[in-house]
């Protein structure tokens, strides 16, 4: 008969989920998926371009199909059509929380595994056991530091005129319409600007509508037909007249150019098709919004005009940032740029300091980076008033990485010399079996 | 904006004809993100002109090469109605109409058919058109809603009869005493709809064979 008392009680499910979670296989099995993405990505941004790429497999929680065509081409691999293969498989951000979890599962096991050992042997902690815990958490923070930047980065780029001040920056890829009060103007000169963030209008292609409305605005605006590259031109005959407006037409443009590559994310020119209806006629006025507009589409109703636009949203800045002088240096004899440097002058608070910004020599001011990007070729050729180009950045976990890693190769170490100190002890008693390494 | 334009929307819209109907998206949304304008922004102008709104056409909105428009032969299955020519359209009709009739002693009757990508504004909008081009006041909300249905591509369109004076699009006068049918049906991807139009008794004459062809119009199935 079978002693009961002595046989292995089985574990819960929660603790064999937990062992899951916390297994080397399931961290193998992570990070070849990892690479996997990593690998899909890269091939697939050579015809969808590097943003469009990154939010598919890098920013995302999963993916749903694979452009296999683009990828074959990728590869070299001649391949005319279209093969796009349904799959379901976790994104990058999954992946990486995935990682960090079984990361912080692991390390918390071999703590209390180590522990139990040590107590039942009677050793204490050891280097090796801290250094690799310190290891584990470095990995963690620095997947830690990859979730704050992709929630709090702002990235963009400001052009500044010679004596010209600014205090806000335009991103790179993030949209909003904006719909200001223009006419009558604000007594107290405040401009308030009401905004639509792109992911409320970006799916509003192809005939979509949308419409919005805020307490106290005398119209509501339908969003239409948003085009995520686009030009206006001359409406011509055969256009249909109902996209047509004051004349003119909004056009969709390819994504890619004629040797098939991704117009850049950044340099799209976004446009949508709008209607304002008025709140109490229920009148309907038609216009055009386009990024690369001059000025925007204006809406009156009664006596108040407003302004509706599309563009980059803007940043802002916790101080402002004066453009001094733009000095350009060439190579002798040739118009080629050897150096050029941007003298601004940054003011908060009503204190001014001075600072120089050029190729190599960022400006980091209040938790913001200032990199010296481009210039006005134009205006440096001829002289007078120049201008420059500024990329800004602003990243909570900017030096995250970088700690991380440091902390990971200290962890490193600290295993490494241990059991080598532990080996080298052991050899010196030429009686003792040496004992294998336990990492 | 050419029928060509839409090539590659054209085959999607053939297989979505095949399929159930999409989502409209319609809601209504509050606008709830303000932000403060920097002093240091440029107050914009207001009322400016389109003309001088938008950048240099010429030089920044370069034409998109068109590709020939797709024969209809390899879109749709019809039956042409006895009495009926299939004519190539032209002019503004040509980037307008995937399949153009003729009908008639004189040909003086047409019925066409024609898909606008993006929903085209929508049927009610379409068919206020309609009626102004008969010299008719737009349908109420109420009489719109009324309209009866036929069927088109196996789906439910919304069908229209009026009698009027017509003007054509791009003409100054009107004809007198015609009429004109249409059966349409949109969702957010497109709009498709048969117009058929002429002098009235000829068309009175044509409505049982208006029915019988937007009765035979099936998508081509994609192989």
């Amino acid at each position: 008969m079978r002693d009961t008392a002595t046989a292995p009680k089985a574990p819960s499910i929660l603790k064999k989920v937990y062992g899951i979670f916390a297994s080397f296989g399931f961290a193998v099995a992570v990070l070849t998926l990892l690479l996997l993405m990593t690998y899909l990505g890269t091939l697939e941004q050579l015809e969808h371009g590097l943003y469009d790429s990154q939010r598919k497999y890098f920013e995302s929680w999963f993916i749903t199909s694979i452009d296999i065509d683009c990828c074959l081409r990728a590869m070299h691999i001649p391949y005319e059509g279209e093969w796009v293969l349904p799959i379901l498989l976790p994104g990058g951000g999954l992946l990486m929380g995935l990682l960090a979890l079984n990361m912080i599962c692991g390390g918390i096991t071999r703590i209390i595994s180590r522990m139990r050992a040590g107590l039942k042997n009677n050793v204490r902690p050891n280097l090796g056991l801290i250094g690799v815990l310190i290891a584990h958490v470095s990995v963690v923070f620095m997947l830690l530091a990859g979730l704050v930047s992709l929630l709090a980065k702002e990235e963009g780029a400001v052009w500044v005129t010679e004596n010209q001040t600014v205090d806000e920056f335009e991103a790179f890829h993030v949209s909003d319409i904006r719909i200001e009060k223009l006419e009558p103007a604000p007594a107290d000169g405040k401009r308030e600007a009401m905004l639509i963030p792109d992911s409320q209008f970006a799916d509003l292609t192809k005939g979509k509508a949308r419409t919005f409305y805020r307490e106290g605005l005398p119209f509501e605006l339908m969003v239409m037909n948003y085009m995520e590259h686009c030009a206006v031109r001359p409406a011509k005959t055969g256009d249909p007249q109902s996209m047509v407006v004051d004349g003119y037409i909004l056009q969709e443009l390819p994504l890619h150019d004629a040797e098939m590559k991704p117009v850049p994310h950044e340099q799209r020119v976004n446009g949508a098709y709008v209607k304002a209806i008025d709140a109490k006629t229920k009148a309907e006025h038609l216009g055009i919004i386009v990024r690369t507009e001059r000025a925007p589409w204006t809406v009156t109703i009664g006596n108040e005009s407003y302004g509706v636009g599309i563009g980059r949203r803007q940043y802002r800045l916790p101080f402002e940032v004066k453009l001094d002088k733009f000095v350009r240096e060439t190579h002798p004899g040739t118009n080629q740029a050897r150096k050029f440097t941007s003298h601004v002058t940054v003011i908060r608070d009503g204190k001014s300091e001075e600072k120089i910004i050029n190729m190599n020599e960022p400006l980091r001011f209040g938790g913001f980076a200032f990199f010296q990007s481009s210039f006005d070729m134009e205006a440096a050729q001829r002289g007078g008033q120049q201008s420059s180009m500024f990329q800004v950045a602003s990243n909570p976990s900017d030096h995250w990485p970088l700690i991380s890693l440091i902390a990971a190769m200290i962890g490193l170490l600290m295993n490494l010399v241990w059991h080598l100190t532990k080996f080298l002890k052991q050899s010196a008693r030429s009686n003792v079996p040496v004992a294998p390494p336990s990492v | 904006m050419p029928v060509a334009r839409f090539i590659p929307l054209l085959s999607p819209v053939v297989a979505c004809l095949l399929m159930s109907g999409c989502d409209q998206v319609g809601e209504r949304v509050q606008i709830k993100e303000t932000r403060e304008i920097s002093k240091h922004a440029t107050r914009p102008p207001v009322a400016v002109a389109s003309a001088d709104r938008f950048p240099q056409m010429d030089r920044e909105a370069p034409e998109v090469e068109q590709p020939d428009p797709p024969a209809a032969e390899e879109l749709f299955d019809w039956i042409t109605p006895a009495g009926w020519t299939v004519v190539q359209p032209t002019g503004a009709a040509r980037g307008i109409r995937l399949l153009d009739m003729r009908f008639g002693p004189n040909q003086e009757g047409q019925c066409f058919l024609s898909f606008l990508p993006g929903g085209g504004g929508g049927v009610e909008a379409n068919v206020n058109r309609w009626r102004t081009q008969m010299g008719q006041a737009p349908y109420t909300a109420e009489e719109f809603a009324a309209l009866p249905k036929k069927p088109l591509f196996g789906r439910d369109a919304s069908y229209v009869a009026f009698d009027g004076d017509f003007t054509d699009v791009g003409k100054s006068e009107a004809v007198k005493d015609y009429r004109m049918l249409g059966a349409v049906h949109a969702d957010e991807k497109f709009m498709i709809f048969v117009k058929m139009v002429g002098p009235k008794a000829l068309v009175v004459e044509n409505e049982a064979a208006f029915d019988e062809f937007c009765r035979s119009l099936q998508p081509k199935v994609q192989r």
